[in-house]
C-alpha cells in the first residue's frame, strides 16, 4: 500500500490498486465519529453512445440515473436500504453528467456498512416489474426539476451552447426518453460500465487503511472488465448552437445563465490546470472581488445569488455565469465590455495574487467535507489527475495564462444566454442597448 | 472536542467548542429577537446592510478583497427562525492559523467582524442610504422569490393558512410591505436597539485555546451596551378546536405539492419529546420511514414524501410531490400511515432503524461545525442546556409504547394542495 503525505494540507492518503483493477484510496481522519464510504463509477448521463469489446451501443437519455435508482434493489425483493438501516448507515447516491456515485455515512459497524455498499453496487438485479414500477417515481422526479427554474435555466443553456455533445440532455432524461428503458438496457449498461477498472472506492474517516483494502478485495468482483470507447459526437465548434434562448415560468423575477465556450482540456494533469485557470479567469472577470461585480451589485443589476465559474467535462468546457436579474442582457453586455477592458489594461498582479491565495485557502478548507474529498478525488482521478496535487498546480498558474484564456474565451461569438422570465413578461430575444 | 458555555456579560454568552480536527474555524454572532410580522423583515435586512461596508472596509470590493487576503475567508448573513423567535446576525468561516503560511487569520477576522458589527458606514446618523436601498431591493426580491421553489413555497402557504393569528405564521424573512417605511436613520436606530436589548449568543469552534478566544471576545463585546437582556419566548403551543381545513391553490406547475400540517402539544420542553422525534423518524424521516417505503417505494405515488417536526412549536409538516390526479390516493395513504402508527402497527425493525437513523445523525452532528452551531443556538433560544449527546441518551430509552402515545397526540389541522392551473 502506498502512503502519500501532504503536510501542507494536513492529510495522509493511502492508496492501493487491487488485482482486479479497482483503485482504493483511504484518507485517515483521526478523531472523527463518522466514516464516509464512496464508490464512484466513471459513468454519467453523457455516456449514452459507447462500445465495449467491439460491440457498439446507443442508449436512451437517462439510463445512468435510472440505473442508480434500481441498483438498490436486491434479489429476493429487498432493498439495500434495509441492509444499511440494520447497521445505522445513511446511504445515498447521485448521478451527474459524468459520474455515478453511491455513498454511505456511518458511525458504527463501519466495515459492515462499507461491505453492503460494495456488495449492492456489484449485485445487479432488475426485473420487468421493478423497472416498470420505478418509471413513475423517476417521472415525478423529472417533473420536479421541470418546475425548478434553477435547473431549467442551466439545462436550457447547455442545450443552446452545444450542438452535438450529450450534455445537451438533462441528467435524468425526459419522461419520453425513460419510456424506452427496459431491464435489458439496464443490464447492458451495467455490464459495460460497472467494472472495477472503471470505478474508484474512497473511504474517509478514523479507519485502518489495511482493513479497508482487505474488505474491498473480498467484496468486489474478481475480474476488472474491458476497455470502453466513449462517443460524444463530433468536436464542438467554438460558437454556440443558439446564442439566445428565453422561456417563461411561474417566477418572481427573471433568472439567467450564460456561457462562453472554451476548448476542452486534454486528459491528464492539464485538465486540473485548465480548471484553475478558468476559475481564476471567471473571478478576475466578474467574481465578488472584481470591479465589475461591485458595479453591477451596487447598481442593483445582480444580487448576492450571482455566481460565475468554469465547467469542464469530457469533450466540453465553458465559462459560466448566472443569477437573477431584471435585465440579463445588460449583465451579458457588461461582461463582454469588461473582457475588452481587461485585454487593454491587463489583470492587476495584486488582485491576481490575492485571488489565487483566496482560491487556495477555500480549497484547503473544503477538505473538511468528507463528501467533497471523495467526490473530487474520484472526479479528478477519472480525468487522470491526483486531486491532492492542487497546491502545486496553483503555484504554477500565471497571470499571463489567465489573461490569455480570458481573451480567447470571452468573445461575443462564443456566448450563449439562457433566460427564464416570469409569465406575462415578453421574452427579449434580441440584445438591446448594444 | 470540548464544549463550554461561558457568560461574557449579562445576557451575552459564548458557546466555545475546542476542536483541532478541522481546517476551518467557525464563528457566529446572533441576536435573539421575537418573531413578529412588523419586525421580522426589518430585522432580517440589517445583516445584509452591515455586509455592505464598515469604517475600515467601506464598500463591497474592499470587503471581498480583505476576505481574499485572509485566504478566502467567508462572512455571511444569518437569519434563522426558531419556533416564534427570529435569530439574526453574521457568521464567519476562515482558515485555521496553522494552514496560513505564518499569517494568523483568527485575530484579523475578529477585528474585521468587529468593524462590520459595530462600525457601519454612517451618514447623517443613519446607514448609508445607497446601502439601505440596495439591500431593501434585494430582500424584497428574495421574499418575492419564495414562489420560485415550489416545495418550500407549498410549506410556506400551508403555515400561512394554518397559523393565522399566530406569530409562527410569520416567515423567516418577514413580509416585504414592512420594509417600505424604513429610513437609513430608523434602521440604524433599530440595530443599536437590538444590540442593546436582545440576548446575544456567540459561537466559536476551532483550534484557538479558551483563554485566547475569551480574551478576544471580551474585548469585542465591550462594544455592546450593558443592561438586562430579557429572554425571548421560543413559541406558544396552540391547538384550535375546529374541523380540518382544506386549501387548494393553482399555479402553472407540472407537479402537485400535497402538504399537511398537524399539531401536537409536545415540544422540546416536554419529557415526551424524544418519543415524538422517534415517531417522526418512523413515520416520515429518512429512507426507512413508512412514508418513504410505503408511499414512495411500494405505491410509487410520489418522488418524495417526508415529515418534519418543529421542536419549538409542536407542529408537524408532511410534504410530498405528486401527480395531480393522485391527490386523494396520496392523502389517504399519508394519513393511513399515521393511523397505523397510532394503532401501534410499528415493527421492531422499523423502530430500531428509525432509532439508529437518529442516533447516527446526532453522532455525525458532532463532526459538523454548522450543526453544532445551530443546535447550540436552538438550545439557547429554548433556555435549555442539554447537548446532542444528552438527547441521544434519552432516545435510547424510548419504548415502542411511548412512540405510539406520541403519535396519538397528533391531530390533522390543515391540508394544502398546490395544483396546476387546469386542474
Amino acid at each position: 500500500m502506498k502512503l502519500r503525505e501532504y503536510p501542507r494540507l494536513g492529510e495522509r492518503v493511502y492508496e492501493q490498486r487491487l488485482e482486479n483493477g479497482l483503485l482504493v484510496r483511504v484518507v485517515v481522519k483521526p478523531g472523527f465519529a463518522k466514516t464516509y464510504g464512496f464508490l464512484a463509477v466513471d459513468y454519467g448521463s453523457i455516456d449514452t453512445a459507447f462500445s465495449v469489446n467491439g460491440v457498439a451501443y446507443t442508449s436512451p437519455m437517462g439510463v445512468a440515473h435510472y440505473l442508480e435508482h434500481k441498483m438498490f434493489d436486491m434479489p429476493g425483493g429487498g432493498s439495500a436500504m434495509q441492509e444499511f438501516s440494520r447497521y445505522g448507515g445513511n446511504p445515498n447516491a447521485f448521478t451527474s453528467y459524468d459520474i455515478t456515485a453511491y455513498h454511505v455515512e456511518c458511525t458504527d459497524h463501519v466495515l459492515e456498512n462499507l461491505a453492503i455498499l460494495l456488495d449492492f453496487v456489484h449485485t445487479p438485479y432488475f426485473t420487468t416489474e421493478s423497472v416498470e414500477k420505478e418509471r413513475g417515481i423517476i417521472a415525478q422526479e423529472i417533473r420536479m426539476y421541470e418546475d425548478s427554474a434553477d435547473s431549467q435555466v442551466y439545462e436550457t443553456l447547455f442545450a443552446a451552447t452545444f450542438a452535438h455533445h450529450p450534455i445537451r440532455s438533462s441528467i435524468a432524461g425526459t419522461v419520453e426518453s425513460i419510456g424506452a428503458i427496459t431491464e435489458k438496457t439496464l443490464y447492458d449498461c451495467y455490464h459495460a460500465f460497472y467494472t472495477p477498472c472503471n470505478e474508484m472506492f474512497c473511504v474517509v474517516g478514523d479507519v485502518d487503511p489495511a482493513e479497508i483494502v482487505r474488505l474491498a478485495e473480498a467484496h468486489t468482483p474478481a475480474t476488472g472488465g474491458g476497455g470502453i470507447l466513449r462517443d460524444y459526437g463530433p468536436p464542438e465548434a467554438m460558437t454556440p448552437l443558439t446564442s439566445r434562448v428565453c422561456r417563461t415560468m411561474e417566477l418572481s423575477m427573471p433568472t439567467f445563465a450564460l456561457s462562453f465556450k472554451a476548448e476542452p482540456a486534454a486528459y491528464g494533469p492539464d485538465s486540473m490546470r485548465q480548471e484553475l485557470v478558468g476559475e481564476l479567469a471567471a473571478e478576475c472577470l466578474v467574481g465578488e472581488s472584481s470591479p465589475l461585480y461591485a458595479r453591477l451589485y451596487t447598481e442593483n443589476i445582480i444580487d448576492a445569488d450571482f455566481s460565475c465559474g468554469y465547467e469542464g467535462l469530457k469533450g466540453v468546457a465553458m465559462l459560466t455565469a448566472g443569477g437573477d436579474s431584471d435585465d440579463p442582457e445588460v449583465v451579458a453586455q457588461a461582461i463582454l465590455e469588461e473582457a475588452v477592458r481587461l485585454r487593454d489594461t491587463g489583470i492587476s498582479q495584486e488582485l491576481f495574487d490575492q485571488l489565487k491565495r483566496s482560491a487556495l485557502g477555500r480549497r484547503i478548507r473544503s477538505l473538511d467535507s468528507f463528501e467533497s474529498i471523495c467526490y473530487r478525488m474520484c472526479a479528478y482521478h477519472f480525468e487522470g489527475v491526483n486531486y491532492f496535487d492542487f497546491p502545486d498546480v496553483f503555484a504554477q498558474v500565471t497571470r499571463e495564462e489567465v489573461e490569455d484564456f480570458l481573451h480567447r474565451t470571452v468573445q461575443p461569438s462564443r456566448m450563449a444566454l439562457s433566460m427564464i422570465v416570469p409569465k406575462g413578461q415578453t421574452p427579449q430575444l434580441l440584445p438591446k442597448g448594444v | 472536542m470540548t464544549t463550554e458555555r461561558i457568560q461574557l456579560r449579562q445576557g451575552v454568552w459564548l458557546n466555545y467548542v475546542h476542536s483541532d480536527r478541522f481546517k476551518t474555524g467557525c464563528f457566529s454572532f446572533n441576536l435573539i429577537c421575537p418573531l413578529t410580522r412588523p419586525d421580522a423583515a426589518p430585522n432580517a435586512l440589517i445583516p445584509s446592510v452591515l455586509l455592505r461596508g464598515s469604517r475600515d472596509y467601506p464598500d463591497l470590493q474592499a470587503i471581498s478583497r480583505r476576505l481574499d487576503s485572509l485566504y478566502g475567508a467567508t462572512v455571511g448573513t444569518l437569519v434563522r427562525k426558531k419556533g416564534e423567535a427570529q435569530v439574526v446576525g453574521l457568521y464567519a468561516d476562515f482558515l485555521e492559523d496553522c494552514y496560513g503560511e505564518n499569517q494568523p487569520v483568527f485575530q484579523s477576522m475578529m477585528d474585521f467582524l468587529k468593524g462590520l458589527l459595530f462600525e457601519p458606514v454612517e451618514e447623517n446618523g443613519g446607514f448609508l442610504t445607497e446601502y439601505l436601498d440596495g439591500e431593501r431591493h434585494n430582500l424584497e426580491n428574495t421574499i418575492a422569490a419564495r414562489v420560485n421553489e415550489k416545495r418550500a413555497y407549498a410549506i410556506h402557504r400551508l403555515l400561512a393558512n394554518m397559523c393565522v393569528g399566530e406569530r409562527y405564521a410569520v416567515p423567516r424573512l418577514g413580509e416585504a410591505d414592512t420594509l417600505a417605511a424604513l429610513t437609513d436613520r430608523s434602521l440604524l436606530a433599530r440595530w443599536r436597539r437590538l444590540l442593546a436589548e436582545q440576548p446575544v449568543e456567540i459561537f466559536y469552534l476551532g483550534q484557538q485555546p479558551r483563554e485566547q478566544v475569551t480574551q478576544v471576545l471580551e474585548r469585542l463585546v465591550t462594544h455592546l451596551p450593558d443592561g438586562p437582556r430579557p429572554a425571548v419566548e421560543a413559541a406558544a403551543v396552540f391547538r384550535p378546536e375546529r374541523p380540518v381545513q382544506y386549501v387548494d391553490e393553482a399555479m402553472d406547475v407540472t407537479q402537485g405539492k400535497l402538504t399537511l400540517g398537524l399539531r401536537t402539544p409536545i415540544t422540546l420542553f416536554d419529557e415526551r419529546y424524544p418519543a415524538l422525534m422517534l415517531l417522526n423518524a418512523v413515520y416520515g424521516a429518512g429512507m426507512t420511514s413508512k412514508l418513504f417505503l410505503n408511499i414512495r417505494e411500494a405505491q410509487s405515488l410520489c418522488y418524495y414524501a417526508n415529515s418534519s417536526v418543529d421542536k419549538f412549536k409542536g407542529v408537524m409538516v408532511v410534504g410530498s410531490g405528486i401527480a395531480f390526479d393522485r391527490y386523494q390516493q396520496a392523502l389517504d395513504g399519508i394519513l393511513a400511515e399515521l393511523e397505523a402508527c397510532k394503532a401501534g402497527q410499528i415493527t421492531g425493525e422499523e423502530l430500531e432503524s428509525a432509532r439508529s437513523y437518529l442516533l447516527s445523525g446526532l453522532r455525525t452532528g458532532q463532526d459538523s461545525p454548522g450543526r453544532l452551531d445551530d443546535y447550540a443556538v436552538g438550545q439557547a433560544v429554548a433556555g435549555l442546556h442539554g447537548t446532542m449527546e444528552d438527547l441521544a441518551g434519552k432516545l435510547r430509552a424510548v419504548t415502542a409504547e411511548q412512540v405510539v402515545e406520541a403519535a396519538k397526540t397528533l391531530t390533522l389541522d390543515t391540508v394544502y394542495f398546490l395544483k396546476g392551473v387546469d386542474q
